[in-house]
């Protein structure tokens, strides 16, 4: 069949298989037909000769295992004040190194390592660091993940579908490995410990620990549609992070404590159907409280139209270690979603009640519509509204066309809180159609807020803002790419916050040889960045949120890349496969007894076939190897005719050649004399 | 011990490009190995070529000047031939390509940046061309190809056997000169054979002196009352070219379409800034496929004959 396809690509006629007339694979002309070729294009005045590559410069070396090296020399300056502006500006100067290695090994599965070291003035030096070694195989369809470094907590998959309701994995300087067996019957077993802690930084982000030490083991086990999970977590001496603030930033509290906590789930996939439903229950142990949850969910289809449900019942204190959970709760919640070529359409309501008696009850609801009109006119909008100790209701609405230049777009949005904060923006966007490789999107906007009274804003008095965005990007020639972003607010009226704020960034992308590429950028934000919230959670109020940002920076990165090798797969399995080796001998077996004896010669030139589809012959010595062959059984077949008269081999008998991961089968086969 | 494994692909990635802009990439590869069991040694050529298609426009005695986007994508370098040909669609829907210069042929008015490339490995190219009538240009349809053609040729050996292997791409250009536009009519309408599905089809007629595409969505009522959303095949009709475009069921989710006529169709076709009315009731298809009469244009899929629109009860 292959003989065919080549034979094909070479003879075919001019012809594409091109329903659409746009690009067209084609076989290669002859050199005779080239030859004959009666027109020759024009070229275009006045464009430099192309400069010629080396070709012998260029090789790539594929000779040996996969392997690649990435380095990344950086240098960072930037100036910024503290967020209240009293302060005066601090400067930092910040130099950095960043290795990113890899190298697949047969046998070992692919193993990599990132490095990042940072320091410099005003800068506090940091490495972080993780060894990676994915996919190592073992006999019996098991294969294994091992990390040390920076990893995660881990936690089942399980724990993780609802993203509602998710164990949060949390990271840590440590280890931890994970061992695989999957299939229909899969079953999934891990283990990790480390020291939490979070990624910090701009715009290289490290790890900062947190002191403290966490472990978590658990399992997972898939029979059929059903699957089934469990997991223990502990820590020592950690400190637990407080509930997420305002803005999606973090905190930790000041004391220490040392958590525990259990999760146990299971869940069925009606393959059939596409339905699915699960159950989850955790149990944790803070500081002497006790605290449980559970939480179910399923999830049916019919047609287009999907469906949720959720009941869930969380007690106050509830943590998985160092993060907090959903407390002091207890309700449900429907969603419903329709996809089709002219509607989208997605309706979500939850109700919830406190547990204890001492939090609010409320509920959350939202919905959206999309609509095509036409093939380039869309309208839609969406509406949500929480009760939830505060009342809160946001929306928008928007209406989207292509025109000659490109598309536009005009929405308005609308939040407003219960004696709280109060927005309104219309805006216009427009994405310029452009030359191949270019992009220009633009953005124009008219904003009103109405702060929630506070110390400094007793009057809540309303600011009128002006918005304007650019955002492109250009490649030229060269190997450069250009882009950059531009983002003014400029706000009029009687708010506490007059004035123009910028944020602007330009970059470039210099590709100047294979290996080597070099970036630059430079940023500014000036001013006051204003973010408005819509209702998106039935936990978190709306609000505005403001940043004082006062700083600047210029960012360099020259960057190293090769690679070389090429992948390798064992007889009768894909790269990456758990492998060993077959050697053994033909031999002339004059006594019969299958072994093979000292006196006994080997059988030279026989061929030996290993599945029946891949051969070899054996030496002068009767011997033969097949080096690397997928772990497993196998069988063994000789050909006869090859064997000197009057030997020969039972050809009813099946040879079998049970094969290990990094192991070596000796087998001998003996022929025997034909009587 | 050797073991011969040999592979050769070609395969396209990315559909339609948007007119003008988008980011739609043809890929192809000439890909011949040599493996023996310790280790797989690769070599050849890849390519990858954005946008697949240009539909640019331009004014007599104007130039306009695009570019094509060429990734080499191999771990060492390669050389490519760059040249137009001319093409044309075949009576199967098929585009059958040219290098000899067709009557009325609009390449001499294009120029490229060059003919011949050396890019390293990993690399991308901007490579220009541009097209530029002549002033007393009449208005109409400038189409050519721009053919990019892998010549790092390798030459396989299949026992007593060797071949060539190697590959091009055709990039596609409808450059629309002077005020030339599409004028598309629906002149028939049957059902036929879709991937196993019998759908509702349209023999599509342009009378127009530039080539157009069906758009848009048109809305059904089968049978059993199920509504239903129909889009047309995106297919070219060139000037003076009938086509059959089969509208294609665009059901919620992963259920298969099962159609049951008799099945009403209304809705807008579009095509650039132009669009018709359809009005249209198909009837359960024949048993037995009858041959398509010699009247009407070849039907690139199987089905009952496709026949003609009442008028009035069709365009509105």
């Amino acid at each position: 069949m292959l003989l065919a396809a080549i034979a094909s690509a070479a003879v075919t006629p001019l012809r594409a298989q091109q329903n659409a007339a746009s690009s067209a694979i084609l076989p290669n002309s002859t050199q005779a037909a080239a030859e004959r070729r009666p027109y020759e294009d024009r070229v275009m005045e006045g464009v430099p000769p192309q400069e010629e590559v080396d070709l012998a410069v260029a090789e790539y070396n594929p000779q040996g295992w996969p392997r690649g090296i990435s380095l990344q020399l950086t240098r960072n300056l930037q100036t910024f004040q503290n967020a209240s502006g009293t302060a005066g500006f601090t400067r930092t100067d910040t130099q950095g190194i960043q290795i990113d290695a890899f190298v697949e090994a047969p046998n070992f599965g692919a193993v990599s390592l990132n490095l990042l070291a940072l320091g410099g003035r005003n800068v506090t030096g940091l490495t972080s660091w993780s060894l990676r070694q994915t996919g190592l195989p073992f006999d019996g369809g098991w294969s294994a993940d091992n990390a040390l470094g920076i990893t995660n907590l881990l936690v089942p998959d399980l724990a993780r579908k609802n993203s509602r309701l998710a164990l949060p994995a949390t990271q840590v300087l440590g280890g931890s490995t994970i061992w695989r067996n999957e299939g229909s019957n899969a079953l999934v077993i891990g283990a990790s410990v480390g020291e939490p802690g979070r990624f910090e930084g701009f715009p290289q982000s490290r790890f900062v620990g947190l002191g403290g030490q966490v472990d978590s083991l658990f399992a997972q086990a898939t029979e059929g549609e059903w699957t089934a999970a469990a997991a223990v977590a502990q820590g020592s001496n950690i400190l637990p992070e407080v509930a997420p603030i305002a803005g999606g930033g973090v905190s930790n509290a000041a004391t220490r404590v040392s958590p525990r906590g259990l999760y146990v789930g299971i869940g069925q996939n009606e393959l059939a159907t596409g339905a699915s439903w699960q159950a989850s229950a955790i149990g944790s142990q803070t500081s002497g409280v006790n605290a449980t949850g559970i939480w179910a969910d399923a999830i049916w289809r019919d047609g287009g139209h999907n469906h949720q449900v959720s009941i869930f019942r969380f007690t106050q204190g509830l943590t998985w270690i160092d993060r907090p959970l959903a407390a002091d709760l207890q309700g449900g919640g429907y969603r419903y979603d329709y996809h089709s070529l002219r509607w989208d359409v997605s309706a979500n309501i939850e109700s919830f009640a406190s547990v204890s008696g001492d939090s609010p009850s409320g509920w959350y609801g939202s919905t959206s519509v999309r609509r095509l009109i036409t093939a380039g006119l869309s309208t839609g909008g969406g509406f949500a509204a929480r009760d939830f100790g505060a009342r809160s209701a946001s929306g928008f609405a928007y209406l989207q066309w292509q025109n000659p230049l490109g598309i536009s777009r005009v929405q308005l949005d609308a939040a407003s809180t219960q004696g709280g904060p109060s927005s309104q923006t219309a805006s216009f966007d427009h994405s310029v159609y452009a030359e191949n490789g270019m992009s220009l999107t633009t953005s124009l906007g008219l904003e009103r807020l109405q702060p929630a009274a506070s110390a400094i804003d007793t009057q809540r008095r309303r600011e009128n803002a002006v918005i304007v965005g650019l955002n492109g990007r250009a490649l030229l020639d060269g190997g450069l790419y250009l882009l950059g972003s531009l983002r003014a607010r400029d706000v009029r009226g009687a708010g506490v916050d007059s004035g123009t704020t910028l944020a602007a960034n330009v970059g470039i992308d210099w590709q100047f040889s294979r290996d080597w590429s070099l970036g630059a950028s430079l940023y500014e934000n000036r001013g006051v960045l204003v973010d408005t919230i819509a209702v998106q959670s039935p936990l978190i109020v709306p609000e505005i949120i403001r940043a004082r940002p006062n700083d600047r920076g210029v960012f360099l990165t020259l960057r190293y890349g090769s690679h070389a090798g090429s992948p390798s797969a064992p007889l009768g399995g894909l790269p990456g496969s758990g492998s060993g080796g077959i050697e053994g001998s033909v031999f002339l077996d004059s006594n019969g007894n299958g072994l093979r004896d000292g006196n006994e010669s080997g059988a030279a030139n026989v061929l030996v076939t290993l599945d029946g589809k891949f051969s070899t012959r054996t030496n002068a010595f009767g011997g033969f190897e097949f080096p690397s062959v997928v772990s497993g059984q196998h069988t063994l077949s000789v050909l006869q005719d090859d064997l000197p008269l009057p030997w020969s081999v039972d050809t009813d008998q099946k040879i079998t050649a049970p094969i290990s991961t990094r192991d070596t089968t000796h087998i001998d086969i003996g022929a025997k004399r034909m009587n | 011990m050797t073991i011969l494994a040999n592979k050769i692909k070609f395969r396209t990635m990315g559909s339609q490009a948007n007119p003008v802009g988008g980011l739609v990439c043809a890929l192809v590869c000439a890909i011949t190995t040599l493996c023996a069991p310790s280790a797989l040694h690769a070599q050849g050529f890849s390519a990858v070529i954005s946008p697949p298609r240009f539909e640019v426009a331009v004014q007599p005695g104007k130039t306009v000047r695009q570019v094509i986007e060429i990734t080499h994508v191999a771990n060492r370098a390669g050389k490519y031939r760059v040249y137009t040909n001319d093409w044309s669609l075949g009576p199967d829907g098929n585009a059958v390509f040219s290098e000899e210069l067709a009557p009325n042929s609009c390449r001499p008015w294009v120029a490229l940046e060059r003919r011949d490339l050396s890019l390293d490995a990993n690399a991308k190219i901007r490579f220009r061309f541009e097209i530029s009538p002549p002033a007393d240009a009449v208005s109409a349809e400038c189409r050519f190809a721009i053919m990019i053609e892998g010549l790092e040729q390798v030459i396989k050996t299949e026992g007593a056997l060797s071949f060539p292997v190697s590959g091009r791409i055709g990039v596609i250009v409808y450059a629309i000169v002077g005020d030339a536009r599409p004028k598309l009519e629906i002149s028939h309408a049957g059902t036929g054979l879709s991937e196993g599905v019998v759908v509702p089809q349209l023999q599509v007629r342009n009378t127009g002196n530039a080539h157009g595409r069906l758009g848009g969505f048109v809305t059904g009522m089968d049978a059993q009352g199920r509504q239903i959303d129909f889009v047309p095949e995106a297919l070219p009709i060139l000037p003076g070219q009938s086509r059959v475009i089969a509208l294609i069921p665009n059901v919620p989710g992963n259920d298969a379409v099962k159609l049951t006529y008799p099945l009403t169709v209304k809705g807008n076709l579009e095509w650039g800034d132009q669009k018709t009315g359809i009005d249209l009731r198909f009837e359960a298809p024949v048993a037995k496929t009858a041959p398509t009469p010699t009247s009407t244009p070849p039907a690139s899929k199987a089905g009952p004959p496709l026949v003609p629109l009442v008028p009035g009860t069709t365009a509105k």
